[in-house]
């Protein structure tokens, strides 16, 4: 295995060729810190390089192997993190120009879960600032400049966990952490053609991550594979006393074939009227790849409410009281994009009972979804209804007349359910598609087998961007 | 990434097949109050450029509210959080 084989590795592969000492975690450290210094600018996914800790860490994990105390399958994998995560005496970003020289003296509880698994962190990964929540309207949308993914560089990696995406995608970490309060892990996995799984509401603990919105934000891995989903979310999901949202559950995984009984898929009616032709084409020909190990069910409604305008609503109440101080105070200006720099002046309008009133739907809303999910193991849809969007035009004009039919990105992060995309084909100008899974709360295990059923099937998740040609 | 505040103007057109009449001129004399209110708090930290994005988001979240507003909630249904002691 080259070294370029061994960036694009997955993390069940480097992890055997760690505990087989055919690859120490020093020099796997090394081949990943020098693809971040070499693409990490050009892809416009990279706030910190965190060379030294990542030295020491790598040096660590070394010894401990070596000494026989092997700590499981992320022990010695380099890992970075949206730049939202605190990390102890590193900046922490943002993504934003006020909060540029920020630096806390802890660790994000997800941080702390995968450095006691013996995971190196290589990189503070770039991101839209705030987390998207002032109402970016293009790609220019972070002090670091456009995220853009690795297989097209005039195109965008996605928001807002932009980063995390394009260094998976390019092979610069092994692994990364993103959130999402709506989309923000789903889209950038799906216009850099990685897999990416959103987990359930408290299912991860967010201590130490930046808040946006409170009953929206979750924390997830972006992956090279769903197996490589299940093994990171397997390390950072558990209850947490710092974190009043979490659960008591239990997520463990362990590699595993599908249950002997057929999984019931529900395929959503409408998801690809509006949609590219390459993603409608990709879509259909992933449904007859399902079909050879699933129950389809074709045709079937989503269950129709506002999705899209209550989660506006709880992100436009909870993002400017989260950033009430920097509305107020001015220093909102200093954001990067034309929108984001007045977005809280129309936020802080929204008012208590229209917050409380979407709160109050959401209750019913959210049991409608439960409902629906439960008569299937999972439904899913393409992704996004087109590829990354254009650098440099405003989303709205970048491909007019394409739409996505009903908002399950909105609807699955408004009832807190999990979800996992992968890339499913290329489209428009070499840019991935991407088909998605979502399921009830706490349905990851069935999500990721059904993930792994297609991708043992596939090879779209094996695919190298151009970035090293 | 959420849903924009300008693709509710978009959105908004749809409403009046959903049997919801919005009263256009009426709401466009809200939305100049509310961004008196803007220019008069914070009017000294925006160029006109930005008064006009913000008066389009202010347009946009009306919207929004008045398409929350037509859907039925009854007295007893409580917000989807829970406060406990």
């Amino acid at each position: 295995m080259n070294e370029k084989d061994v960036a694009f590795a997955s993390i069940r592969q480097l992890a055997d060729l760690i505990k087989r000492k055919k690859i120490s975690p020093v020099e796997l450290t090394k081949i990943y810190l020098e693809r971040l210094k070499k693409y990490g600018e050009k892809l416009g996914a990279v706030v910190t390089i965190t060379e030294e800790l990542a030295l020491r860490q790598a040096r660590q994990a070394e010894r401990e192997i070596m000494a026989g105390k092997y700590r499981g399958l992320l022990h010695g994998i380099p890992f970075g993190v949206k730049d939202l995560l605190a990390t102890k005496g590193i900046p922490t970003t943002w993504g934003a120009e006020p909060y540029r020289n920020q630096i806390f003296d802890y660790n994000a509880t997800v941080v702390e879960k995968l450095y006691n698994a013996g995971a190196i962190l290589v990189a503070k990964l770039a991101m839209v600032e705030l987390a998207g929540g002032m109402g970016y309207d293009d790609a220019d949308a972070s002090f670091t400049g456009p995220g853009r993914t690795p297989w097209n560089l005039n195109y965008w990696s996605g928001g807002s966990s932009s980063g995390s995406g394009a260094a998976v995608a390019a092979g610069l970490v092994a692994f990364a952490i993103g959130s999402e309060t709506s989309g923000s892990i789903l889209t950038p996995s799906a216009f850099c053609g990685i897999t990416g799984l959103r987990p359930t509401y408290g299912l991860v603990s967010r201590f130490g991550a930046m808040a946006l919105s409170w009953t929206l934000d979750k924390l997830g891995p972006m992956c090279r594979s769903a197996d490589d989903c299940g093994i990171v979310l397997s390390a950072i999901a558990g209850y947490d006393p710092k974190d009043e949202t979490t659960i008591k559950f239990s997520f463990e995984y362990n590699r595993k074939t599908l249950p002997r009984k057929k999984p019931k898929i529900a395929v959503i009616k409408g998801t690809t009227e509006k949609a590219q032709p390459e993603v409608r084409k990709n879509f259909e020909d992933s449904l007859r790849v399902l079909a050879e190990f699933a129950e389809l069910e074709y045709e079937v409604e989503f269950p129709d409410h506002p999705w899209g305008a209550v989660v506006s609503a709880i992100v436009d109440a909870e993002g400017a009281s989260a950033f009430y101080d920097l509305i107020l105070s001015g220093e909102i200006s200093k954001l990067r994009n034309k929108r984001d720099k007045v977005g809280g002046y129309s936020m802080i309008q929204v008012t208590a009972v229209e917050y409380l009133n979407a709160m109050r739907l959401r209750k019913k809303m959210r049991k409608a979804l439960e409902e629906f999910l439960s008569r299937y193991d999972a439904i899913v849809a393409p992704t996004r209804a087109s590829v990354a969007y254009p650098i440099g035009v405003d989303f709205d004009k970048a491909y007019p007349g394409v739409g996505g039919g009903p908002a399950l990105i909105p609807a699955g992060n408004l009832a807190g359910v999990p979800a996992i995309c992968m890339p499913n084909g290329f489209g428009q100008n070499n840019l991935p598609t991407s088909i998605q899974f979502m399921g009830k709360a706490l349905s990851e295990k069935t999500l990721i087998q059904i993930a792994n059923a297609y991708q043992s099937r596939t090879d779209w998740h094996l695919k190298r961007p151009p970035i090293d040609d | 990434m959420k849903i924009k505040r300008r693709k509710f103007i978009q959105l908004s057109l749809a409403l009046p097949a959903l049997g919801y009449i919005i009263d256009q001129e009426e709401q466009s004399k809200e939305a100049d109050k509310l961004l008196e209110i803007v220019k008069i708090k914070y009017g000294s930290k925006l160029t006109d450029e930005q008064i006009k994005m913000v008066r389009e988001d202010i347009e946009a979240n009306l919207r929004r509210y008045e398409r929350l507003l037509s859907f039925k909630l009854s007295n007893w249904d409580e917000p989807d959080f829970k406060f406990q002691v």
